[in-house]
């Protein structure tokens, strides 16, 4: 950002206060990251996972060959990168609209709409009667399913909304003036005007649809549309789920072919990246302001 | 001449046919002993809660198998998610497989909703003659008060190994010269010894007498409890009337040992915030002289890890060796056995009900039970052969692995096979004519797994009775029960860690309180009232 | 001001026409509008039958509406549930904290990623503080203890620097575990949510600043005269959303950082529910529960969204 007031010793001294203070913080952030790193590339059937800190023990990449070698491992990608096209591109529309809709002041529905959409932030169906309702619209074993229920969200929708309505009503009633349909007015003068705040939603967005396995495990069990993220969920769950064996038996079959930590550890890493790929992608939208007055050129 | 050649060629056909038909005949049974029924017996079967990407892929040449050599395709359907869950939704969706397997309590909603097909008129001598010889005494106790069979079980039975014990470092006991640990006190000396002798591991950090993790079912402290006669929390008098272990003397005397060990700066202080992978690493780096809980788990975090670490430096004795400690008096309780298994019901989907049967009836003859639990035999990687004459035999190079060094045992590869029980839907944990089981590990065992089977068979228990007992979900006692065990364990916990014995006490104490106000009698009264009732109709 | 033009004009007509007049202007957002309200019906709304069994005793695999009636029966189970005062203040602590240092910590964030002065550095730390919101809490929690455990990181550290004796067991005293948590939370999340944060400051007109350094306004001075204005309803709006989901403490870290030990300090509604409900198999608990939780959070929004109409002029709803 451009500074524009007077740069004094106290000022530079708070720069670099700021600057070692955020260094600190991502210290706190990449050190796990990199013990997640470290561990997937060691031997953990010899060593203890909790003796691998900073550096692995009995280097090694059978982690990774044995992740890769999964032929599944290329389709359920490509459905997970669908999953966040598709889902992202879907819901900054419709999301978008609704919330363009919803700021409209002289429009009669408006409170009625917001006020629809925040009961559902607060109160869901419960899982039985979604699957049921999911199976009777013919969502269920379908890719829509990651899609349509998404379409809109509220919470989306309000913080859209709040940056929209903090835009001079002017832009949109001149367009208006000059017999513009509302949809040309959305696409033509509020996408651009609110372009940070759809991509900060489309980070959001985009991060949800990626990080999402649990609709997965209800609505599409089939394993048709298994993504990268469930695949992750398996591996980690595994764990989980061995502590509720009572048998003890089936609880030494399981764990003798538990899912080794270098592996569990390598496919965090493997399922992360991607999407940590999409953020300095849409940060540059943040990085400078943008000038209303420019659009309204 | 149109005659004549249509003559021939019918002749010729018929010569075909011949040796078509006896072969057909003579193959119906296959080398398992299973007559290879004529239409293929089809049917899905859900089995719990699993990862759905490795069933799929331990599943798949077992399948392949079974159709080409059976006739039989099964295929296994798991999720995800909770078991519970998904059972509700396939009862609301109607959309359920032909087979479920679930817990006790899961099962009872769908024997009432009325999906799941008596089985009274054909399960018998003629019918399923394997399953009534094999399910023996235990088949009676499937019935339900109206004498109808509803469902079979699935690894129900008496197992004859043991899955808990007290267990010590062996080469550190064998330094102090093996001494009597029959006792708490004796085997809290000997632990104490060896913790003098390795005060610390080559790291330099300090060791501890035991440790343990947490879990969902608190088998380390069930573990403990029985060491004082306990049987999964609860106590039973004579008249098997029962009482919660807050409320008696042997659990005080349990917690006042522990409380001491931990005074003593020799117990673990992060038992009840570590996962079970966390005291395993722990346990690799040999923190532990002693251990009460799992037989597996510090073998698979010990010996099998020192053996790849140590290398030429390992010796057979660095091991933990089961003892069997008991307090004057007192028969420990460390091994229960849930006769009971789990349910196998067959619903009302089913097409082919008889078929189903018959499967099940397969798989409670000796090679069948073999069969889904060990995997394909005559495979590469097989830990056993069968012959075209009926015989069978394990691999002995298998065998060797097995029973020398686990840790060169591939368990991957069995399963691959699809062994290690992946299959098993209606056999049980007996034992079979020859002494085995279906779980291959336990079937060939090496010396210290006999010392332990032998050692702590007289811990051993049919818990059958209470693993029956389903609370009522539309009463108060499953809210009962869940507080009551969050009440006791956090007291547990607490009075272990405890600065003084009186502290300690002070805290089962006040428990006892708090349990009577949250109706832990109600509860008492219930589990006492049906366990009778239980006991009364099996004849215990 | 726009709203005031048309009331004017359309003043002086009869009822009836105002009406149509409204709708012909009106149409084009009613004819959108339709489609997003069939959506709404069908996906939110038509599923919500199911909350009846809240007040009913439902067994999966029986149909919802003949299920036995039970009134208030779990809703009652719930409150006078023997941990119910246990539970309310722990979701109302860690809620409360997580108010208090989780709410204003991405803000803080947001700011101090726009003082910083170098464009690529600013964007580096950026990426990486929004890292750990990817790392699952199995993870993290595998990683805390570490951190945590009697033997871990901070008590050698501690002990070394001779600001404790002895280590200190952090993961089994419940005195420290609120602590810990929001912490937790924090790391997790803060550089997450400081993105829509980020996207706000970046919507604010340049040209403010600019005059904000004609009038002589100073590097606090434009932070708190131009930045947090400009940020403000946006602000407001998360807050008050927030304060809705003040029921909601957390789940999953809660079952994976709390022992035997800390249950009463780490126990919530939700982690109780799953017990009481899931766990026993009582879907009708778990929906009482649900519905109780939604109507105290939306009582709480529209209060909130009245207070902050009243005191900053700034509805959002």
């Amino acid at each position: 950002m451009r500074r524009y007031y007077k740069e004094t010793h106290g000022t530079k001294a708070f720069d670099v206060f700021n600057v070692v203070l955020m260094f600190l913080f991502m210290l706190s952030i990449i050190f796990p990251f990199w013990n997640q790193l470290c561990v997937s590339f060691s031997d953990v059937s010899t060593y203890p996972v909790s003796n691998i800190t900073v550096l692995p023990l009995g280097f090694n990449t059978e982690a990774y060959q044995k992740v890769f070698s999964d032929q599944r491992i290329l389709r359920v990608s490509l459905v997970s990168v669908m999953r966040v096209i598709f889902g992202t591109t879907g819901t900054l529309l419709c999301t978008g609209l609704l919330a363009y809709i919803t700021t409209i002041e002289w429009f009669s529905g408006r409170k009625f709409l917001r006020r629809a959409f925040l009961l559902t932030m607060y109160f869901s169906a419960g899982l039985i009667p979604t699957y049921l309702a999911f199976i009777s619209i013919g969502l269920y074993n379908t890719f829509c399913v990651y899609i349509i229920p998404g379409l809109f969200s509220a919470y989306y929708m309000l913080i859209i909304a709040s940056y929209i309505s903090n835009m001079p009503t002017a832009l949109f009633e001149a367009a208006r003036i000059d017999g513009a349909a509302e949809l040309k007015i959305y696409f033509r003068v509020v996408l651009p005007i609110s372009i940070p705040v759809f991509a900060a939603i489309a980070v959001y967005c985009a991060v949800d649809q990626w990080n999402s396995w649990f609709d997965t495990t209800i609505y599409a069990p089939n394993g048709q549309w298994d993504t990268l993220q469930i695949y992750l969920r398996r591996v980690l769950l595994e764990i989980e789920a061995l502590s509720m064996i009572e048998d003890s038996s089936k609880a030494l079959s399981k764990f003798k072919t538990l899912t080794p930590q270098s592996i569990r550890a390598a496919t965090t890493i493997i399922v992360t990246l991607p999407i940590v790929c999409v953020y300095p992608f849409l940060q540059k939208y943040f990085l400078t302001g943008i000038t209303i007055g420019a659009v309204k050129e | 001449m149109k005659r004549t050649l249509a003559l021939v060629l019918t002749v010729l056909m018929l010569l075909c046919l011949v040796p078509a038909m006896a072969e057909g005949t003579e193959g119906k049974v296959n080398m398992f002993g299973w007559e290879i029924p004529d239409e293929t017996i089809k049917f899905t079967a859900y089995m719990g809660n699993d990862n759905p990407d490795t069933v799929a892929k331990y599943a798949a040449q077992m399948h392949d198998y079974l159709v080409d050599n059976f006739n039989v395709d099964i295929t296994l359907l798991v999720y995800d998610n909770d078991a519970t869950e998904r059972l509700g939704m396939m009862a609301a969706s109607n959309e359920y497989p032909d087979v479920v397997l679930c817990s006790i309590a899961n099962a009872a909603p769908w024997i009432e909703q009325g999906r799941a097909v008596d089985l009274t008129d054909l399960v018998n001598e003629e019918n399923t003659p394997n399953i009534v010889k094999r399910y023996g005494k235990y088949l009676p106790r499937l019935y339900d008060d109206n004498g109808r069979l509803m469902c079979l079980a699935n690894s129900w039975g008496m197992s004859q190994w043991a899955d808990y014990a007290p267990q010590v470092r062996y080469d550190w006991y064998v330094e102090i010269g093996e001494p009597d640990v029959s006792t708490p006190e004796a085997y809290y000396e000997a632990v104490k010894q060896m913790i003098a002798n390795h005060p610390e591991n080559a790291s330099g950090e300090k060791t501890y007498a035991f440790g343990g993790y947490k879990d969902s079912s608190y088998s380390v402290m069930r573990t403990w409890l029985s060491m004082w006669g306990i049987k999964k929390f609860w106590s039973y008098d004579e008249e098997n009337n029962m009482t919660y272990w807050p409320f008696t003397d042997e659990a005080m005397e349990m917690v006042k040992f522990l409380n001491q060990v931990n005074r003593d700066g020799l117990l673990d202080p992060d038992i009840f915030s570590m996962t079970s992978q966390e005291f395993g690493d722990r346990v690799t780096n040999e923190r532990y002289a002693a251990f009460v809980g799992n037989w597996w788990i510090c073998g698979t975090y010990g010996h099998e890890k020192w053996n790849g670490i140590y290398g030429d430096a390992y010796t057979e004795n660095m091991r933990y060796y089961h003892v069997n400690v008991a307090p004057e008096g007192i028969t420990p309780t460390y091994n229960f056995k849930n006769t009971n298994g789990s349910r196998a019901i067959i619903t009302d989907h089913a097409t082919d009900v008889n078929g189903i049967l018959k499967w099940f009836d397969f798989e409670n003859t000796d090679k069948g039970t073999r069969l889904v639990g060990y995997g394909l035999p005559n495979e590469e990687g097989s830990v056993w052969n069968v012959y075209e004459d009926g015989s069978w035999e394990y691999t002995p190079e298998k065998v060797a692995q097995i029973t020398t060094d686990t840790s060169t045992f591939d368990w991957e590869a069995v399963q691959m096979l699809g062994g290690q029980a992946l299959y098993v839907m209606s056999a049980g944990v007996e034992p079979l004519e020859d002494g085995t089981y279906y779980w291959y590990d336990q079937s060939n065992v090496d010396k210290w797994k006999t010392i332990k089977d032998t050692l702590l068979r007289p811990t051993f228990y049919d818990s059958g009775a209470f693993d029956l007992i389903v609370l009522p979900t539309d009463s108060l006692l499953p809210a009962t029960k869940t507080s009551c065990e969050d009440i006791a364990m956090t007291a547990l916990a607490n009075a272990i860690y405890a600065s003084t014995e009186e502290e300690a006490i002070a805290i089962m104490e006040q428990c006892r309180d708090e349990l009577t106000d949250a109706g832990i009698d109600e509860l008492a009264a219930y589990y006492t009232e049906q366990y009778k009732a239980i006991a009364e109709k099996w004849g215990l | 001001m726009d709203t005031n033009k048309t009331v004017t004009a359309v003043g002086n007509h009869p009822r009836s026409s105002r009406l149509r007049r409204r709708l012909r202007r009106e149409r084009e957002l009613w004819i959108l509008s339709a489609f997003i309200l069939v959506w709404l019906a069908v996906i939110c709304y038509y599923p919500m039958y199911g909350l009846i069994i809240a007040f009913k005793y439902y067994v999966p695999g029986k149909p919802f509406f003949t299920a036995k009636w039970v009134g208030l029966k779990y809703f009652s189970q719930f409150i006078n549930g023997r941990d119910f005062p246990i539970v309310m203040r722990n979701t109302l602590a860690i809620s409360g904290l997580n108010i208090l240092f989780g709410f204003p910590a991405p803000i803080l964030l947001a700011l101090l990623l726009n003082e910083l002065k170098n464009k690529h550095y600013k964007s580096v730390v950026q990426t990486v503080s929004y890292l750990p919101h990817f790392i699952s809490w199995v993870v993290a929690a595998s990683l805390l203890f570490s951190i945590l455990n009697s033997e871990g990181f901070l008590n050698k550290i501690l002990v070394r620097a001779g600001i404790i004796e002895a280590p200190i067991n952090w993961l089994s005293k419940g005195e420290y575990f609120w602590g810990i948590l929001t912490t937790a939370n924090i790391w997790k999340g803060v550089g997450f949510s400081s993105i829509i944060y980020l996207s706000a400051i970046a919507g604010i007109d340049e040209e403010l600043y600019q005059a904000g350094a004609v009038d002589g306004l100073n590097r606090t001075g434009s932070i708190w005269h131009i930045t947090l204005p400009g940020i403000r309803t946006t602000v407001v709006l998360l807050g008050i959303l927030q304060i809705g989901s003040i029921l909601n403490a957390g789940f999953q870290q809660q079952l994976l950082l709390g022992t035997t030990q800390t249950r009463k300090y780490y126990e919530v509604i939700d982690t109780y529910a799953y017990k009481y409900g899931v766990q026993n198999n009582n879907y009708s608990y778990g929906t009482a529960v649900g519905l109780m939780k939604g109507v105290i959070s939306v009582t709480l929004v529209l209060l909130a969204n009245r207070i902050s109409k009243k005191v900053m002029d700034i509805a959002v709803l």
